[in-house]
Order: C-alpha cells, then sequence, then structure tokens
C-alpha cells in the first residue's frame, strides 16, 4: 500500500473531507458576493464623497472612512468574529455553521474590499471625468458609465484579492464552529493528530486560491483594455 | 463671454485666475487664446464648460445664459458646446465607436441613429475603420481625432479645444490643425482655440486674444494685431528672432514693419539710395499669416546718417518704422 492509499482509505477522510470542501465552497462564495454587493458601493461611496469628489460630503466621508472603515479594518478577525457572534445569532439565527461563518467574514471583508474598489477609482484620470461632465453626464452617468467601467480592471483585482483574504479568514472561522476545511484541519488534523488529514487539508486550500487567482487575473485581462 | 472672473481660495489668500475676460467669438471663425502657464488658460476653459463655476461674469452661447442655468438645463447646455482636451481623454474600457456614441448614448438616441452618425463623424475625422478598436490601440494623433470627433457628436455651436495640440509632434499637430481648419465650414461652428503655441495661432486663426494674468490684455483679427510694431502679440507672432546677434553690429537699430504687397517691394534698398547710405539688414522675420504677407525687419543705420530720417523716409513708402534703442532688445 502506498502512502496516497493509506490516506484515501482513511474513513474519517472520506466522510468528513466532501461536505468540508461543501462548506467552505458555500462559506467563501456566500461571503465574497455579499462583499462584492456591499462593498463596492460603499467603495464608490468613499471616493465621491471625499474632497473634490463629484459629491463631496465630508461629513459623511469620515464617518465611512475613518470610523467604520478603519475601525473594523483594525480589529483582527480572530477577535471580531467572537465579537460578533451575539449579531450572528439575531441575523442567521444561529452562530453556528457555516452559515454563521459568512456573517463575520462578510462584515470583515466590506471594508478591505471597500478600501481596494477606492484605490482602484483614484487610478482613473481626473481628465475622463471631467469629459463625462463636459459631455453632460449626470453624476450617476458619471459614475455607473464612466467612473467603474473605466477602474474595472482594478476592480476585479482587488475582487480577487479580497476572495483570496476570505478563504484564509473562512479557515480561521472553522476553528469556532464555522465549519469547512478549517474545522476539519484543526479536529481531525490537530487534535487527532492526524498528519495526513492536515496536509491534505491545506493542498486543497493551496489549490482553492490557485484557481481563484488565476480566474480573477484571467477576468481582469478580458476587462482591461488599456 | 461678459466680464469672467474667477477666484481661488488657496490658504488664506483669494488668487485671482480670470479677471473680468470678456469676448465674443462668431460663428463661422476661429478664434485663438495664447497666454503662457500660469496666465488662466485653463481655469478659462474650465469657467467656460461650466466645469467650473466663475465667481462672476456670464458665458452666453445664442443668447442662452449658461452660468445661470442650473441641473438639467446646465446638462442641456452643455451639449452647446464640444470639449477637445489635450490627452483626448478617451475611455479606454470603450471601443472608439462607443466614445463617439458617448454624448448620444446620454441623450438616449436610438442605437440604428447613433451608429449612422458615429460612422459619419469617424469618417469626418478620418478614421471611418477606427470604430472597433480601443483608444490604447490609436497613435495620440488618432486618439486626438477621435477627441474631435466625440466633442462633434451632439451638433454642437461652440467648439473649444484646450490645448489639443501640445502633446503632438509637429507633423502630427499639422495634420490635426488642418482637420480643425476643415470644420470651419461646418455649419455655424465657432471654433476657440486655447493654446501656448503661436504656430496653432499662425496657423488656423481668424483672431487672437492675449491672455496674462486673468485679463485679455490684446485682441483683434490675426491681420491687424500682428500690423503694429509695439503689440505683444505682434511681437509673439512675427518676433526678430531673440538669438540674433546683434552686439557686434554697429549704428543705431531701426525697426521697418511692412505688410500685404508692400512686403513684396525693396522698401530698405529704396530707402538706402533716398538717404544716401548704406542700410544693413541684420535680422528679420517674414510670414504668411491669415493670407497676407508681414514682413518685419531690423536694420542698422551706420553713424553719421541721421536715422530719425531714416525712419521717416521708411514711413513715406507706406511702411511702419521706428528707432529701437539697444536697451530695449531681450
Amino acid at each position: 500500500m502506498t502512502l496516497l492509499d493509506t490516506w484515501f482509505s482513511n474513513p474519517a477522510l472520506q466522510k468528513a473531507l466532501p461536505p468540508a470542501i461543501w462548506e467552505t465552497l458555500i462559506m467563501v462564495s456566500i461571503s465574497s458576493l455579499a462583499t462584492v454587493l456591499i462593498g463596492l458601493p460603499l467603495g464608490v461611496i468613499l471616493f465621491i464623497t471625499d474632497k473634490g469628489g463629484l459629491g463631496e460630503n465630508r461629513p459623511l466621508n469620515v464617518v465611512l472612512s475613518s470610523i467604520v472603515v478603519n475601525i473594523t479594518r483594525s480589529i483582527p478577525y480572530a477577535i471580531l468574529m467572537l465579537a460578533l457572534i451575539p449579531f450572528t445569532r439575531w441575523i442567521v439565527g444561529t452562530s453556528l455553521g457555516p452559515m454563521a461563518a459568512t456573517v463575520s467574514l462578510s462584515i470583515a471583508a466590506i471594508p478591505f474590499f471597500a478600501r481596494l474598489v477606492e484605490t482602484a477609482l483614484r487610478d482613473v484620470h481626473s481628465g475622463k471625468l471631467d469629459a463625462a461632465h463636459a459631455m453632460g453626464s449626470t453624476k450617476w452617468q458619471s459614475v455607473t458609465k464612466v467612473l467603474i467601467p473605466e477602474a474595472m480592471p482594478g476592480i476585479v483585482a482587488g475582487i480577487t484579492t479580497t476572495v483570496v483574504t476570505i478563504i484564509g479568514y473562512s479557515a480561521m472561522a472553522g476553528l469556532i464552529g464555522g465549519g469547512g476545511l478549517g474545522r476539519l484541519a484543526y479536529n481531525y488534523g490537530f487534535q487527532r493528530f492526524s498528519l495526513d488529514i492536515m496536509v491534505i487539508t491545506v493542498i486543497i486550500i493551496v489549490v482553492i486560491v490557485q484557481l481563484v487567482q488565476a480566474l480573477g487575473d484571467w477576468i481582469s485581462r478580458r476587462v482591461d483594455h488599456r | 463671454m461678459t466680464d469672467l472672473t474667477k477666484v481661488y481660495r488657496q490658504g488664506k489668500r483669494d488668487v485671482r485666475a480670470l479677471d473680468g475676460v470678456t469676448l465674443t467669438v462668431p460663428a463661422g471663425s476661429i478664434h485663438g487664446i495664447i497666454g503662457h502657464s500660469g496666465a488662466g488658460k485653463s481655469t478659462l476653459v474650465r469657467c467656460l464648460t461650466l466645469l467650473d463655476h466663475p465667481t462672476s461674469g456670464t458665458v452666453e452661447i445664442n443668447g442662452v445664459d449658461l452660468t445661470a442655468a442650473r441641473a438639467d438645463a446646465l446638462r442641456t447646455a452643455r451639449r452647446r458646446i464640444g470639449l477637445v482636451f489635450q490627452q483626448a481623454n478617451l475611455f479606454d474600457s470603450r471601443t472608439i465607436a462607443d466614445n463617439v456614441g458617448y454624448p448620444l448614448e446620454l441623450i438616449g438616441t436610438p442605437k440604428a441613429q447613433r451608429e449612422a452618425k458615429v460612422q459619419e463623424l469617424l469618417e469626418l475625422v478620418g478614421l471611418p475603420d477606427s470604430g472597433p478598436a480601443y483608444p490604447a490601440q490609436l497613435s495620440g494623433g488618432m486618439r486626438q481625432r477621435v477627441g474631435i470627433a466625440r466633442a462633434l457628436a451632439t451638433d454642437p455651436d461652440v467648439l473649444l479645444f484646450d490645448e489639443p495640440t501640445s502633446a503632438l509632434d509637429p507633423k502630427t499637430t499639422d495634420e490635426i490643425l488642418d482637420l480643425i481648419l476643415s470644420l470651419k465650414g461646418l455649419g455655424d461652428l465657432a471654433v476657440l482655440v486655447i493654446t501656448h503655441e503661436m504656430h496653432v495661432v499662425k496657423k488656423i486663426c481668424d483672431s487672437v486674444s492675449l491672455l496674462d494674468g486673468g485679463r485679455i490684455v490684446e485682441s483683434g483679427p490675426l491681420v491687424e494685431v500682428v500690423d503694429s510694431l509695439d503689440g505683444r502679440l505682434a511681437e509673439a507672432l512675427l518676433g526678430i528672432p531673440p538669438h540674433a546677434p546683434l552686439d557686434a553690429v554697429g549704428g543705431t537699430f531701426v525697426d521697418v514693419l511692412s505688410s500685404g504687397e508692400r512686403a513684396a517691394m525693396p522698401v530698405v534698398a529704396h530707402t538706402s539710395t533716398l538717404v544716401g547710405a548704406e542700410l544693413n539688414i541684420v535680422a528679420g522675420s517674414v510670414e504668411h499669416l491669415a493670407g497676407t504677407t508681414f514682413s518685419h525687419l531690423r536694420i542698422s543705420v551706420p553713424d553719421g546718417t541721421d536715422p530719425q530720417h531714416v525712419v521717416d523716409v521708411l514711413r513715406q513708402q507706406g511702411a511702419d518704422a521706428k528707432l529701437t534703442e539697444r536697451g530695449d532688445l531681450r
């Protein structure tokens, strides 16, 4: 029997691995979707309410940027996910399982992604917005037809980085009952000293990250006409 | 534009970038506004297009006051002005056709109608096959042509060029200037070109204004502003090359300006004979501007001959002339 056969005949692995992968994918997909849906508008608002922006609004910008985004980003994820347990229970009815983990994952990733979006928007040459403006665009048209499409390569790269970060966090969420590959590695690999389970979990996570990165890079190239 | 003024607050100081600019550009003509960096050119462009709101004064197009318009009315009014930028400012995420069609897309022009108009405009600027390409695939000169097509998409009354050729090489500059010149025939288009390049003014403008310190200090038809020995625009457009080696030349300097048919006549040689002294041409510039030839010569009058007499004789022959002090030469 080779080493691989030993590993694949491990009953714990056979029974626990497929649902763990599934849970991780669910967790990462839902929180990535929520992060993009909320983080993209937040990033746009951060950009346009800033000084000299399309809709300059200092009070709103200070509240969102200095308070909401900076404070959330400065709390380590391990602490944030514990602190959010009551909130999570209120939202999804439980603090256990992959669905519960999506709440803290999203809340940790949204400000991170919003900052990446803001940076991507800042890279759009101000002359393009002047051109949009001078041609009679409304603010909404300037944002949706010019600002976001022009920043799209940067935004896609930001989404890729964010999804990879969420995958990393999701393993941590597994430790406090979030499920997925993180819990598999901790319960079997660490607590039961199964080196094989530990190694295989790590390999699978690395493969998922590589696939996400490759897909992200490919899409980014497709939308980049610069 | 009437009494256009823009004051910026910079820290605790007020900076008066525009100081009562008044100017009228008639339809069917090209007017140049020339000025050095910091003269207020960029501010003028931003105020004319209402990208920045002027502190006071008005901008009117065919009797419609843009400065009084707000929100929707202002967006509609902006479509009366086509703006062409120095760097074209095309949208990289859109094809050339979609760039040119953008202003039409904003007002909800149906797709078929839009495509027809875009193709017509691309043909007008000499890029009939570039529709499906992206801006990054085009050269600087081609991008500028697309910028012009885009500015024309809404059939504006005014076409405003902001340093249209400053980022281009000399050959491409001339091609773009020829294109701008050809647009003069398009209905009642008033063209305003803001630039720091004298070459642009010489080649395409019917009239010109000099902007300095936020004010228009000289203005008029090209042939009139050049026909003077004192004006700053004349000096800039038809100046004696500053590097002419005059220190080694003796005698008294006299500047002579003649225009039209006189520019082709041997005025200086004739004067030499009349005053009985050898007048020496030490520097000069001859230009063909707005259909008229101008000749601006600097001659040296030898010691022993009365230079004022030379000036008088030159004037009798229809040329403009004046004594030039060496101390005034830069």
